[in-house]
């Protein structure tokens, strides 16, 4: 519970997350939760059209969404967005940084129990950094963030990993993924050297 | 994959009739075994609601089928989050444009931004968080398309998504955006005599502990994460595996 135990005591909506909690707090903190939640859709929400293309992506041809199931991916796609961004910022902070970057992003994902995630992101955010190199690239985000010096894993190398380190090396690969340094294997991953770029 | 063993204490006691209303919890060995019944297995939870004392040979038959049914069902499952995942690989490896996105940036900034605790937000990580807000709403509906499959039906509701989330232990986080009443229509394909209350959600979907009995394969592992359908309070041993490896990875950014 060391996981749950962190995200309480971080987050300013205890109620939510203590599951432990007594009925009536919780139906309390679930509708505070929930005007919050109508607010703020009205005020940052996500396309709808986009949301149900995504969706199709998923299932069958001819399968038909209720718009209800619509409304509720939204508003939990919106959530999502919002967790993770406060769990960044929170890691950022303790770095005594104020600006978010896509490494708070991943060790985000990792701490709240996305791993599944962590390895595309991490090579997401190397390709797109790759990209940003050229000369069409993203002058912002360039002159912000230099990019590493070091390349990223090919696929082949990708694959092998996959196939042949065990779970925490998976893990451990991902990470490498995000900083752009190869190694052998085990514990080869730093996020110190992002950090003093 | 390993085939999953089946929990029978429950059934030997029934039906040798030792014990009308045996204690919640089972006994690791089962005290008579009928020989068309393999012998106890790993686990004493009792997968279903308690039943009548005197349970026919009918009975049994029916309830071995709906066991295989549904082991056959969360593999299946399972292949399909893995299939996922290695077609995000994929994808991700293939992106050659970085300025089209499924989800507009300005919308993905101004969401971070909702949370009064996030100031400044580098210009990198907005792209980042559409991507990651496109995954999940793909796992997320893939999750619950399976739902819909389980019922028979040919259309995605909104009690689909209550169900992807409350098996999803990482979607814990959604709970209380999702209205009580959608919980209550989480039904499996197999007849339940009604719901327990709210407050012990563990004890709500006593079905659920069935898939931890799979040991996925080392291979298999990284994709099987999130191929196990749980209740969101149910400890999964592997993430009390996982705390170890985050409690390092703490007191290394500390450094």
């Amino acid at each position: 519970m060391g996981r749950k135990a962190k995200r309480c005591a971080g987050k300013k909506d205890d109620g939510r997350e203590e599951k432990v909690a007594a009925a009536p707090a919780a139906e309390g903190a679930s509708s505070s939760s929930s005007d919050g939640e109508g607010a703020g859709t009205a005020a940052t929400g996500l396309p709808m059209a986009n949301l149900v293309r995504l969706m199709r992506q998923v299932i069958p041809k001819g399968v038909k969404i209720s718009s209800r199931a619509k409304d509720l991916t939204h508003d939990c796609a919106v959530e999502f967005v919002g967790f993770l961004a406060g769990e960044a910022s929170e890691l950022a902070r303790a770095q005594h940084r104020r600006t978010i970057s896509p490494e708070d992003f991943t060790r985000s994902l990792q701490a709240l129990g996305f791993d599944d995630y962590v390895r595309p992101m991490s090579t997401y955010i190397s390709r797109y950094r790759e990209q940003a190199t050229s000369p069409a690239g993203y002058s912002g985000g360039f002159a912000r963030r230099p990019p590493p010096r070091a390349t990223a894993a090919p696929c082949v190398s990708d694959e092998e990993t996959r196939s042949r380190v065990p779970p925490h090396g998976e893990h451990g690969d991902g990470w490498r993924t995000s900083v752009n340094t190869p190694a052998p294997g085990g514990h080869g991953y730093d996020y110190t050297s992002p950090d003093n770029m | 994959m390993e085939p999953s063993s089946q929990p029978q204490p429950a059934m030997g006691v029934a039906a040798g009739g030792s014990q009308v209303y045996p204690a919640s919890a089972y006994p690791p060995a089962a005290t008579v075994a009928p020989p068309a019944v393999a012998s106890a297995g790993l686990q004493s939870v009792q997968p279903f609601p308690a039943n009548p004392a005197h349970m026919s040979a009918q009975h049994q038959i029916v309830y071995q089928q709906a066991q295989q049914f549904h082991q056959q069902l969360q593999q299946q499952q399972q292949q399909q989050l893995q299939q996922f995942w290695v077609e995000r690989m994929t994808e991700i490896e293939a992106t050659a444009d970085f300025r089209n996105h499924n989800l507009p940036l300005a919308r993905i900034k101004k969401i971070m931004k909702a949370d009064e605790d996030v100031r400044m937000i580098s210009a990198e990580a907005p792209v980042v968080f559409a991507k990651a807000c496109e995954i999940f709403i793909l796992e997320l509906t893939l999750r619950s398309w399976m739902h819909t499959e389980e019922n028979k039906r040919r259309t995605l509701q909104k009690n689909d998504i209550a169900a992807a989330i409350t098996r999803t232990d990482i979607y814990d986080f959604l709970v209380d955006i999702v209205p009580r009443d959608e919980m209550k229509d989480d039904g499996i394909g197999l007849p339940r005599p009604g719901l327990p209350p709210m407050g012990a959600p563990a004890d709500a979907y006593p079905y659920y502990y069935m898939p931890q009995q799979q040991v996925p394969g080392p291979g298999m592992v990284y994709g099987a994460q999130q191929g196990h359908p749980v209740t969101y309070l149910w400890q999964d041993p592997q993430e009390q595996q996982e705390q170890a490896p985050e409690e390092q990875q703490s007191l290394h950014e500390r450094d």
